[in-house]
């Protein structure tokens, strides 16, 4: 199935300013096969959301359609066909 | 013309000053590199361009190793990140605490000290770097504790004459040494207390060791500031003896050896692990013109009443112009410079965010 996700406006830089990155995985993947995907697509862009073990960057967030995976099943949370995968900056920092 | 440099990186940003008469005026520049803590940095003049090295950390998108060649105008990150840890280790780059151009022989090799601890090796002037297997799996690792900056690898001390000896000191696990190219390392720190520990307080390895400096031209003795305890060691770190007499306390962050005089040195000594103070409040820096065996008050010129900020361990250092040039940034976003050998001090800049690492040097 395509998965549509999101890049914040930090990030473009580095998707050559698009604001979208489609990837390819199979149905019924979790978060971390579309991680995946984006970085063996982008491992520049992946490289400041993940950090080298895979796991997601404390100050940033992942959400598919409106369910932040924090709060879902992390990294094994389901993405379902058609719905969207959003990558957010925490609003945090002083 | 000579133009001298001072690299100043912060909680939020990083800085450049550089004086065009001798260091009698500077000139601010910044704050470069976005919001990104710089918690190390470097000046290398060893190319056809000077090269500056920062180690930038940002809050969301993580740590990474920056250069630039035009002196801090622009910054380039490499992709794929210069430092990675290796699928195997199970860990990731936390900070860059240390960045250490090789000798003037070998212009392309930069060594470089990370949290978690290790050590990293660049054969490309800092484009990419490789993790030193030896200290990675010494079997005292697990033993090693973080401090409360994290568990650091924070002093790279490769041997002036020799390429296959290096010493490196950790927070915790203290201070190490190769004289096999790095293949295997062994801990160098009998005589230096590790107050903090419950029981043997003299151990083998496992001090707070939080920094170590030495003079090229005498690479044998080597000077420690301690978690508690100064030191000197003159037998290459076969042993330690304390220097602290003199000094108004034991504790602080800092050791700078003059590069122009073997045998001096300047600390900042704060009053003790749980007063983390200048001593009644004065801002001071102890120079030792002998080793450490005496201590003298060179702090004209710096605040003398009412001043609490402290200064982190990579916060001081020295140039490399004849006459030493000696520098500190604090945690109050305060830079002070000496032109003299620490005989006078000047406030270069202020209200910076809290200062985590100073590097002065000269550029054509």
């Amino acid at each position: 199935m395509a998965v549509l996700v999101r890049i914040p406006g930090a990030l473009r830089q580095y998707t050559d300013n698009a604001r979208t990155m489609e990837v390819d995985v199979a149905g019924g993947s979790e978060v971390s096969q579309v991680l995946a995907a984006m970085r063996e697509e982008n491992p520049a862009l992946m490289r400041r959301i993940c950090d080298e073990k895979g796991d997601l960057r404390q100050h940033v967030n992942v959400f598919v359609g409106t369910v932040n995976i924090r709060d879902g099943d992390g990294l094994a949370t389901k993405v379902p066909d058609g719905t969207e995968v959003y990558v957010l900056p925490a609003v945090s920092g002083g | 013309m000579t133009t001298n440099l001072v690299l100043i990186g912060t909680r939020k940003g990083f800085w450049t000053a550089t004086s065009d008469d001798d260091r009698q005026s500077w000139t601010l520049r910044g704050p470069d590199l976005g919001l990104n803590e710089v918690a190390a940095c470097a000046i290398d003049t060893r190319g056809s361009a000077p090269r500056l090295f920062a180690g930038a950390s940002s809050s969301h998108w993580g740590p990474a190793m920056s250069y630039s060649d035009d002196l801090g105008a622009t910054w380039i990150k490499p992709d794929p990140a210069p430092i990675s840890f290796p699928q195997e280790t199970d860990a990731a780059l936390a900070r860059v605490w240390q960045i250490v151009p090789g000798p003037a022989d070998q212009p392309d090799l930069v060594w470089a000290g990370t949290e978690p601890s290790a050590l990293w090796r660049s054969d490309d002037r800092g484009v990419s770097f490789t993790l030193n297997q030896g200290l990675w799996d010494h079997p005292h690792r697990k033993e090693w504790q973080p401090g409360g900056g994290g568990q650091a690898l924070h002093t790279i001390l490769p041997h002036p004459d020799d390429s296959t000896r290096m010493h490196v000191a950790m927070s915790t696990g203290g201070v190490y040494r190769t004289a096999d190219d790095g293949a295997s390392w062994n801990p160098a720190n009998k005589g230096i207390q590790g107050s903090f520990l419950p029981a043997d307080e003299f151990p083998e390895y496992g001090q707070c060791v939080h920094k170590v400096a030495r003079h090229p031209e005498r690479p044998e003795q080597l000077f420690a500031q301690n978690h508690g305890g100064v030191y000197r060691s003159d037998d290459d770190g076969d042993s330690w003896i304390s220097i602290a007499d003199g000094l108004p306390g034991d504790f602080g962050f800092n050791m700078v050896a003059d590069p122009n005089t073997p045998g001096t040195v300047y600390v900042l000594p704060l009053v003790a692990d749980m007063e983390r103070f200048a001593p009644e409040g004065r801002c001071r820096v102890y120079r030792s013109r002998d080793a450490g065996q005496t201590w003298e008050d060179v702090s004209k010129g710096l605040p003398g009443a009412g001043f609490y900020a402290t200064v982190m361990r990579d916060a001081m250092c020295s140039d490399d112009s004849p006459t030493t040039g000696v520098y500190f940034g604090t945690r109050s976003g305060s830079v002070f410079a000496s032109p003299d050998e620490g005989e006078s001090w000047a406030e270069i800049a202020s209200h910076l965010p809290d200062v985590l690492c100073v590097r002065a040097g000269t550029v054509a």
